[in-house]
């Protein structure tokens, strides 16, 4: 019987622990403390240490039975989760599948790939930096009218901010109404989407588990703000009809003044003022937006002075022209006011330069250049998408 | 002494006793133990393997927090019982009273009590 026993039995159980390493280092060190304090009483009572030691360790039970104890309370901590994030498994499960689709970077290459190393990873960035060029091509192009079309503006690493954003688009785009029939007449219509008994850290890691380029929680953030993310929260959105999942996490998030910001795929849960610091630039396609108020300032013929013009004034062509022009500019000037006030006023009102905030709005064209977080991006998805459909 | 309570009778009130232990005030796993072994007259022996995993589930379902304090000089992980842990504690000592007085009077009836001795067939679960 020796010392080493007693770090053998702790170094088993701990592997046998089926958890995170965080949590086995905890349970260890906790058991590790109760067994010091029993050997120091044992031998106070007269015991060898040695003795005392196999006393201990036998009072403690055999580490399988012990560490099968633990990993059981974490298993049923887990399935509640799961239980409870939807207040059905069946509604989870749906949850994970539409997180595994809308975070998967490349459309429907959903094929499970074995862990990557660097280089492997390098490879697939070129392969799904072809499949959501092309992506983008067809679905994204703003010049084809579609409101939520944006595109990253990253020179660095365009290809991969393309890719996250289409990544993002996805989560926003899926949305669970048909499946919420199906809920609904499972569980009535006050059924909740609940987080309980689950710490932000853990529900990191659940996430991580399903969406392809994981999950991680900004913790120096949570803990500034005052949150402990390894404790268990208790918070609730009502159902909303047609809301996405990517809505329903912010609003669990909002409640305690968090979010979630999407980088490279990773998708990272932070604190409003962290993510506010973080902008990002995106255009948006503003032509369903001046259709809406009725006057199209721009056309082509007005940027371009048209031959008919020059054809027929051969002298007073650019001054028409100019003028013509002139006066567009002078339109769209005010329209771009008009819209940009109107923004302003709807979307997080507070975070823009002229309020003290750090988003602004330029404009080229008919495109909109706006510097925003991405939870601000994400409304005005919402907003542009919205004002599409109703156009249309 | 009175010998040790059979661990089937002793399973269904675990949480009571713990929680109950815990009213007292904060306490760490091992101190818990030797509460507990304690005001039992060394009736209730709750081996490690079972209190650790019990607190963590206890924790797990709110009725419970835990810290980790150096400031006894060793370090330690202190748990406490929270609000929604007192109204559990006090609803289920409630329900435990009610259930250990119809058990009395039922073996009293069969004239077993007080005496004791019975190996009657509990449900280890106090069901109202």
């Amino acid at each position: 019987m020796s010392e080493r026993e007693f770090e053998h039995y702790l170094a088993l159980l701990g592997s046998l622990l089926r958890l995170r390493g965080s949590q086995r280092a905890e349970i260890a060190e906790e058991l590790r403390q109760h067994l010091d304090e029993r050997l120091a009483d044992l031998q106070s009572a007269g015991l060898s240490r040695e003795d005392a030691i196999q006393q201990a360790l036998a009072e403690f039970g055999d580490a399988a039975g012990l560490a099968a104890q633990f990993s059981w309370v974490r298993q049923q901590k887990y399935r509640r989760w799961m239980m409870r994030a939807a207040t059905a498994s069946v509604t989870s499960a749906f949850m994970v599948l539409v997180l595994f689709l809308s975070f998967w970077p490349a459309g429907g290459r959903v094929a499970l790939l074995p862990p990557m190393t660097a280089q492997d990873q390098a490879g697939v960035d070129g392969q799904n930096a072809e499949g959501s060029a092309a992506a983008v091509v067809a679905t994204d192009d703003p010049f084809e009218g579609r409101p939520a079309a944006a595109l990253q503006i990253d020179a660095s690493r365009p290809t991969r901010e393309a890719k996250s954003d289409l990544a993002r688009r996805r989560l926003e785009e899926l949305e669970v109404d048909s499946f919420q029939a199906a809920i609904e007449q499972v569980f009535g219509p006050d059924h909740e989407l609940r987080l309980q008994g689950i710490s932000f850290s853990e529900l990191g890691s659940i996430l991580s588990e399903v969406l392809p380029y994981g999950c991680i929680v900004d913790r120096l953030s949570l803990e500034d703000h005052g949150v402990d993310p390894d404790a268990a929260v208790d918070l609730a959105v009502a159902r909303l009809n047609e809301a996405s999942l990517a809505t329903i996490l912010e609003l669990l998030l909002e409640q305690v003044d968090l979010t979630y910001v999407v980088r490279d795929g990773i998708v990272e849960i932070t604190t409003e003022h962290r993510a506010s610091d973080n902008l990002s630039l995106v255009m948006y396609d503003a032509r369903a937006f001046y259709s809406a108020t009725s006057v199209h300032p721009f056309s082509m013929d007005l940027v371009v002075p048209s031959p008919v013009a020059t054809s027929t004034e051969p002298d007073g062509s650019a001054t028409s022209g100019e003028s013509q022009r002139n006066a567009a500019l002078l339109k769209m000037d005010t329209q771009f006011s008009r819209v940009s006030k109107l923004l302003e006023a709807q979307i997080d009102p507070d975070s823009w330069e002229d309020n003290g905030g750090n988003g602004n709005i330029s404009a080229v064209n008919s495109i909109l250049l706006i510097r925003q977080t991405e939870r601000n991006h994400r409304r005005l998805r919402k907003l542009f998408d919205d004002l599409e459909r109703i156009t249309q | 002494m009175p010998e040790a309570i059979e661990s089937e009778l002793l399973r269904g009130s675990l949480d009571l006793m713990v929680l109950g232990a815990l009213a007292q005030g904060p306490k760490y796993g091992y101190l818990l133990q030797k509460t507990l072994s304690d005001s039992s007259q060394q009736q209730v022996k709750l081996s490690a393997g079972t209190m650790y995993p019990l607190l963590h589930r206890l924790e797990d379902a709110g009725l419970i927090v835990s810290r980790w304090e150096d400031s006894t000089g060793r370090r330690r992980k202190w748990y406490e019982l929270t609000a929604q842990g007192r109204k559990k504690l006090v609803k289920q000592a409630e329900l435990w009273q009610r259930y250990a007085a119809c058990i009395t009077r039922l073996l009293a009836d069969l004239s077993l009590a007080p005496s004791g001795g019975s190996t009657a067939p509990l449900s280890p679960e106090p069901t109202p």
